[in-house]
């Protein structure tokens, strides 16, 4: 079914009318205001796709286990990061979750769910699964552990069920540059790099975001490797007299935080998909899109999948140009 | 990773390994108080990397190494080495990568682990979704089948040092009408 309600609160990613390279991190939890509203005052987010995200999440997390990985390293990491969640969560939207501490004893209400566990930090007894899957079952991030260590940071462990083309499973254990490889080389030699040093440097005073963007055939959260065999022919049968329903833009907010105790950083992804006919209604954003597109470097575009794309989408976006001004004779 | 990395790896930064026609990097850049050296079917450059590196230990082993001897060597390793040891991977590709992944699970960090890879013509390849793992005569770029789900995989430029084998994921998705040839 063709949804054209208007976006809201949408994290548009882009800022300037060209595409630039670029780490594009900044201070998280500061909103940031735009055509559809404004974002990013929460490190979790909660969307009005909660339930049905929750229910998706979980869906894919018992069907497929792989989904989960953790090093026997981080085994405090992950309980460090998931106790950090539940107090953010809570602290962020008192109405839908609560969770309190008495020692080392936890109470976690989800009040979107109805759903309460009570629980004991360290003692994976207490949970009915571990603790970063329970922390999981809950929140609409991706969640990725990296652990700091050799001057460098490696994904030890997660809970990704919404990845984008990649696989937690295949990647655990890779160092951060791996993780994003085969990489352009303007990346490879710049952002990535300076990103990576930057990671390393955080404090647990500041977290931290980031945008991403790439796009979707059909509004599918679930994009990873595993179901690749799966979608990947839609990307390759694009109808494009429905191009505006069928292509989605793909932004993942990204947030990082250096957690105090075991000194790896927690990575959230918090995907959100916007079709080009949602896109294209709000003011301005069609122009910039289009303009994004046509100054990217074919690399970049080959790069997010979309170098068969890039064309038709322009010309769908042409048609939703706002007036330019003219000159008067 | 993106399953569209096929089209701009001319100019793209990987992690496959390059390997040195010989191991002279391996001997000035392993510098730790001892060297374990661990050869696969090399005994000439293994004799003269043993003198070369003032091996502590030399393990001489058969090509063709599973994962449970894998592991028993390297547990074994593991379980003796003192602060400042290194190990020495010597052999083909997919025998040191292997060696190494049950070295890191060991405990072994990265840099306390160099590999000289002496032939590079066999590669693992795990499935990304099935996760079986097919040995065969490859490299990344080619198509070959999977052992376990039996579909078309490109062997993607993208290695895990954890599973010591290269991504595959399924050639054709895009196309699924099309039959990519698979390497024999």
């Amino acid at each position: 079914m063709t949804d054209i309600s208007p976006l809201h609160d949408f994290p548009w990613p882009f800022i300037a009318d060209s595409y630039h390279y670029s780490a594009n991190v900044e201070p998280a939890g500061v909103r940031r205001e735009n055509a559809s509203g404004g974002w990013g005052q929460h490190l979790i987010d909660v969307g009005d796709d909660y339930l049905d995200e929750i229910a998706e999440k979980r869906a894919i997390l018992q069907r497929d286990r792989s989904r989960i990985g953790s090093l026997p390293h981080m085994r405090a990491a992950c309980w460090e990061a998931t106790d950090w969640m539940f107090h953010q969560a809570a602290a962020e939207h008192p109405t839908r979750f609560s969770y309190t501490v008495a020692g080392m004893a936890r109470t976690w209400r989800n009040l979107l769910t109805d759903e309460t566990q009570r629980f004991v930090m360290g003692d994976e007894h207490s949970l009915p699964c571990a603790p970063l899957e329970f922390a999981a079952w809950h929140l609409q991030e991706d969640i990725a552990l990296l652990d700091q260590r050799e001057d460098d940071l490696f994904v030890d462990a997660g809970v990704v069920t919404f990845a984008s083309n990649w696989s937690l499973n295949f990647d655990l254990g890779m160092t951060f540059l791996e993780i994003h490889g085969p990489l352009p080389l303007d990346y490879a030699n710049g952002a990535m790099p300076r990103a990576l040093q930057f990671l390393r440097r955080m404090t647990a005073e500041t977290p931290y975001r980031r945008t991403n963007w790439t796009s979707t055939i059909g509004h599918r959260l679930d994009l990873s490797l595993e179901e690749y065999a799966n979608w990947g022919a839609d990307r390759g049968s694009v109808d494009l007299s429905a191009l505006g329903s069928t292509f989605h833009l793909r932004v993942e907010v990204q947030h990082l935080v250096r957690l105090t105790q075991s000194n790896a950083i927690l990575f959230l992804i918090r995907t959100h998909l916007a079709s080009l006919e949602r896109i294209a209604r709000v003011p301005g954003w069609a122009d910039q899109l289009r303009s994004v597109l046509e100054t990217a470097p074919a690399e970049m575009i080959a790069y997010k999948s979309l170098t068969a794309l890039r064309e038709p989408v322009i010309d769908y976006l042409s048609d939703f140009s706002l007036p330019q001004p003219t000159e008067r004779g | 990773m993106s399953t569209s990395g096929r089209a701009e790896l001319i100019g793209a930064r990987t992690n496959v390994p390059v390997w040195p026609d010989t191991p002279d990097t391996m001997i000035t850049d392993l510098v730790g108080t001892r060297v374990h050296l661990i050869s696969i079917e090399a005994p000439e450059l293994t004799r003269s990397l043993a003198a070369a590196l003032a091996a502590a230990s030399v393990t001489q082993m058969a090509a063709d190494i599973d994962e449970q001897t894998a592991a028993a060597i390297a547990g074994k390793v593991g379980a003796t080495a003192l602060t400042g040891d290194r190990v020495a991977l010597v052999g083909p590709e997919v025998d040191v990568l292997l060696l190494r992944s049950h070295l890191l699970a060991a405990g072994f960090a990265r840099a306390e682990v160099r590999m000289h890879a002496t032939s590079a013509d066999v590669v693992r390849v795990r499935c990304g979704h099935c996760r079986a793992e097919s040995i065969v005569h490859a490299r990344p770029g080619a198509v070959i089948t999977c052992s376990g789900c039996g579909l078309n995989l490109y062997v993607h430029h993208h290695l895990s040092p954890l599973h010591a084998a290269y991504l595959g994921f399924r050639s054709d998705a895009e196309h699924p009408d099309t039959q990519a040839k698979a390497a024999s």
